[in-house]
């Protein structure tokens, strides 16, 4: 049996004045990964930091494992669930292995030394993401695919049941696209982490999730199995393209080849 | 790794230790008329105490010396604070127009109650002791000002905050000038020469009035020095780590603003330490927030005692506000570090 | 796409206002003051000027060169600061925010100390050789920089080294003992303006007026960007090269005149552009004249703050130009054209 791990109610949330959705309500479901799909400025990102409380929501609940987050402390929030943000910034000069070990924050009492188990979580983060060969360097000296794989261990270290990632395989190439999209795919089953991400590209959202969440200015469309929503009639009026869906002989996930965008509807 | 970190932490601390008992020594042997090291350590020592070197060294010198290290360790450890929780290298309390809002704040307070109060000493130490809670007053004012002018979107705009600071310490200096105008001349004099950040009245109840800031409000802030290391992530990978940034920020802002307003109120406004300071601290022992206070502070200590010896000598017998020239001396420095700084 | 202008049937009813505007507000200078004046003396003192009564002599010696030093250096504070945003497309371009003003006061605090007699149009000389070594200074640190030149950065290293030039003449001023002839002189002397300089300076504002609308329709293409400027076929350097002149000329002769007034040439262009559109053949004519109504009342203000005491006209024009600073930036910090 599926259980709810998170499950949003009536979420109105705004930037500044413009109401970016209101009254949303979704869930996401324990062990899956769930994918957010739509057009530029949708609200998927800010739906991901409203239910990772990074965003305050106007109204609404968030409810994590069927608990208010508002009544949970946001250090209790952080053992739970970890997000990976869109563009993370951090000095420069600063060693591969203490930015991991920033992950250990929520589970430290004293700040001054790393435990023995705070030890064995990043090694296991760094040897996860493919990170420890490099984690003597500086941030300064990595590529943007490795640095990606660092913040994602960082993410890792906290050692959460839920990992939420926005839009972790932008700026990368091809092959660390699918570097970390793997990664994640690994926690998923071999650690049963529940994933929620924000991705552009429909044709690994399709590959890698369980289900998919399609939104379009700030209204979920539809939501369920890839099979469901990689269709002719839901990319039309979600992105306003007329696609063409095969399915992958090799793994049996449908397949967006190739589409076409239909002239603008009002 | 950590090793190499604490020991590289420990020589710098030894080297800069050293660098301010040597401004110690200059600032105390020199002055309208030099004393041997032998001379100071007998009057110290109440070996042979003679009434000229008592007043000289115990009303003159030492509590002037003691200011400086004083105002220099609150400065350069405010300026570590509000550098790392802005995210900006190029933020200080100066620029950011917390000295000017505590300034105005408290030459209101001199027009009120008279300067006369704060100059006489001994019998209206009180005043002197409630001068720093008024400063206190202004800079939360300017602080929250900035706050309100450069908050977009749920976070601190980095232009906008150095823009508004500017502003903001226009304003509060155009508001102290205009008091300072209605005090009477005497007054007034005095208000302008404290004003540009000097410290050649010192007296022991400046530093009465100083100490008990400082002794409460920078444990706290060290002891919540190693989340300035997380504050240098950006916004939403502090909060995803559960740390409960706008309340920890506050704290330490608000710590700082008292720190800053104990220096304000003994030292008038002294800008650019609390820039310089921990610049040269990351450059000296690495960007862990635990090393660089202690070594900010005592950067700062350095900085203005030897500007302050400075500020003595060079056109002795005239006296030019410390403030002057820590401004001639910063500001080169501020430019290059603006040239180097990524944009 | 912004709108070039807006109707120009608003700044042409500015220009002529004009004429009513400025004599209205020469009127008020001089009816309002430490000690009262009604209005037939002032016609008396301009007809039959008795050299024997106090009130003709406060009208003509007074309150008249006062109000006109007023008009005038607010003018030409706004057009330089007007050409300096179109120039470099930088809405915090100003003179004393670009170190112009502080250049120019460092330069005269050295020739008060080595030449203390001097003659009036040396100062004024003087005050230009300032303004240009602040603005070099400034813009020659700008164009250095490796990483780019945003407003805010500009408007940083312009602040800083003012207190650079100014800590520098203060040092100075301490050592050769002239701190309080010069702290009076920075602060905004306009109640002492000596009329002889303000005859010197009248040309020279003048001419920099002229040579403004000459050039205000180059700006106006500068203001879109260096590429467009230079593909549209238009001598950029040369423009450039003649803006500055323009500009070291005006502020350096309103500094010599009543010595720093901070915020007139950052404001005025800003509330200039925003009733009469982008078009600079517009901004630079009715900078002008609200820049230089606008210090004037300013300057009425200030007698009567601090009753019967003048305060500064640069503390009235901060008091001012900080909120509107302050607003500047919360509404378009963000933004990058000027």
């Amino acid at each position: 049996m599926v259980t709810t791990v998170i499950r949003a109610e009536r979420l109105t949330t705004k930037y500044e004045k413009f109401t970016v959705f209101s009254e949303l309500s979704t869930s996401i479901k324990k062990g899956q990964i769930t994918t957010i799909i739509g057009p530029n400025g949708c609200g998927k990102s800010t739906l991901l930091k409203t239910i990772s409380r990074i965003l305050k929501q106007q109204s609404g609940e968030v409810f994590l494992q069927e608990q208010d987050m508002k009544g949970i402390s946001t250090k209790a929030i952080a053992k739970q669930l970890a997000l990976l943000s869109q563009n993370p910034e951090a000095p420069l000069q600063l060693k591969v292995e203490e930015l991991i070990s920033y992950g250990r924050f929520p589970h430290r009492k004293n700040v001054g030394t790393l435990s023995s188990k705070d030890m064995e979580v990043i090694e296991w983060a760094m040897d996860i993401t493919k990170t420890t060969a490099f984690r003597n360097r500086e941030i300064a000296q990595l590529s943007g695919g490795q640095r990606q794989k660092v913040w994602l261990a960082m993410a890792l270290a906290q050692e959460t049941s839920i990992l939420l990632l926005d839009e972790p395989t932008t700026y990368l190439d091809l092959a660390h696209q699918l570097e970390v999209l793997q990664i994640v795919e690994r926690l998923n089953k071999e650690h049963h982490c529940t994933i929620v991400m924000v991705l552009h590209d429909i044709n690994h959202a399709a590959r890698f999730s369980d289900e998919l969440i399609a939104m379009k200015n700030g209204e979920i469309i539809t939501a369920g199995p890839p099979e469901k929503i990689i269709a002719k009639n839901v990319l039309k009026e979600v992105f306003n393209i007329d696609a063409r869906i095969m399915v992958d002989p090799e793994n049996g996930s449908p397949v967006c080849f190739g589409y076409d965008a239909l002239p603008e509807r009002e | 790794m950590h090793k190499q970190n604490r020991s590289r932490f420990f020589i710098t601390m030894s080297a800069l230790i050293g660098a301010i008992l040597f401004a110690i020594y200059i600032h105390i042997t020199n002055g309208t008329f030099d004393m041997s090291v032998k001379d100071i350590f007998t009057t110290l020592l109440r070996m042979n105490p003679t009434n000229d070197f008592d007043l000289v060294i115990f009303e003159f010198r030492l509590p002037r010396i003691v200011i400086a290290a004083l105002v220099g360790l609150g400065l350069g450890i405010a300026g570590t604070v509000v550098q790392g929780i802005t995210r900006n290298g190029l933020a200080d309390p100066g620029i950011l127009g917390i000295n000017a809002g505590a300034g105005a704040s408290i030459v209101i307070f001199m027009f009120f109650f008279q300067m006369e109060l704060a100059v006489s000493g001994s019998s209206n130490w009180l005043s002197i002791i409630i001068m720093p809670i008024f400063g206190f007053l202004g800079g939360l004012i300017a602080a929250i000002l900035i706050y309100i002018f450069s908050w977009t979107n749920g976070k601190l705009d980095t232009q906008r905050l150095i823009l508004s600071g500017i502003a903001i310490s226009t304003g509060f200096g155009a508001l102290s000038l205009y008091i300072s105008l209605k005090m009477r001349e005497s007054d007034f004099e005095m208000a302008t020469v404290w004003m540009s950040g000097s410290i050649y009245n010192a007296n022991w109840i400046f530093i009465l009035a100083m100490i008990p800031w400082l002794l409460i409000l920078v444990p706290i802030i060290y002891r919540k020095a190693y989340l300035l290391d997380y504050f240098q992530l950006e916004e939403s990978s502090i909060k995803s780590l559960g740390i409960q940034v706008e309340k920890e920020k506050a704290i330490l802002l608000l710590s700082s603003i008292g720190v800053i307003s104990a220096c304000v109120s003994v030292s008038g406004s002294i800008g650019f330490i609390g820039l310089i300071a921990p610049h040269i601290a990351k450059q000296l022992v690495g960007i862990h927030h635990r090393y660089v206070l202690p070594a900010s502070a005592a950067i700062g200590m350095f900085l203005v005692i030897f500007s302050d010896y400075l500020a003595k000598t060079i056109f002795a017998p005239a006296e030019i506000p410390v403030g002057i020239i820590v401004a001639i001396l910063g500001v080169p420095y501020f430019l290059y570090l603006l040239m180097k700084t990524k944009a | 796409m912004k709108r070039l202008r807006k109707s120009p049937s608003v700044p042409f009813l500015i220009i002529c206002a004009s004429p009513f505007l400025i004599i209205l507000t020469v009127a008020l200078s001089i009816l309002y003051g430490t000690k009262g004046i009604d209005a037939s003396t002032i016609w008396q003192a301009i007809v039959h000027f008795d050299s024997t009564n106090v009130d003709h002599n406060i009208i003509m010696q007074s309150r008249l060169p006062r109000v006109l030093a007023a008009l005038l250096v607010g003018a030409f504070l706004a057009i330089s600061g007007a050409i300096m945003q179109g120039m470099t497309r930088n809405y915090l371009a100003s003179p004393s925010i670009m170190g112009v003003t502080d250049g120019s006061a460092f330069v005269i605090t050295i020739c008060m100390i080595f030449f203390p007699a001097m003659s009036n149009i040396h100062m004024i000389m003087f005050s230009m050789i300032g303004s240009a070594l602040g603005a070099g200074i400034v813009f020659g640190f700008g164009s250095i920089m490796r990483n780019g030149l945003s407003p805010v950065r500009l408007a940083i290293i312009g602040t800083v080294i003012g207190t650079f030039l100014s800590s520098l003449s203060s040092v100075l001023a301490t050592h050769f003992q002239i701190s309080q002839d010069l702290t009076f002189w920075y602060n905004a002397k306009i109640h002492k303006v000596d009329p002889d300089i303000l005859l010197l300076a009248l040309p020279i504002g003048l001419t920099g007026l002229v040579l403004a609308l000459i050039i205000s329709k180059s700006i106006t293409i500068l203001s879109l960007g260096d590429d467009i400027s230079i593909s549209l076929g238009q001598r950029t350097k040369w423009v450039k090269a003649i803006s500055i002149i323009i500009v070291i000329c005006l502020t350096g002769t309103a500094v010599a005149l009543v010595g720093k007034i901070g915020f007139v040439g950052l404001i005025i262009p800003h509330i200039t552009r925003f009733i009469v559109g982008i078009d600079y053949r517009f901004v630079i004519p009715c900078s002008a004249i609200i820049g230089g109504i606008f210090l004037a009342l300013s300057d009425v203000a200030s007698r009567f703050i601090n009753f019967p005491f003048e305060t500064p006209v640069g503390v009235v024009t901060a008091l001012i130009g900080v909120p509107f600073f302050l607003y500047l930036i919360r509404t378009r910090g963000g933004e990058r054209r000027a």
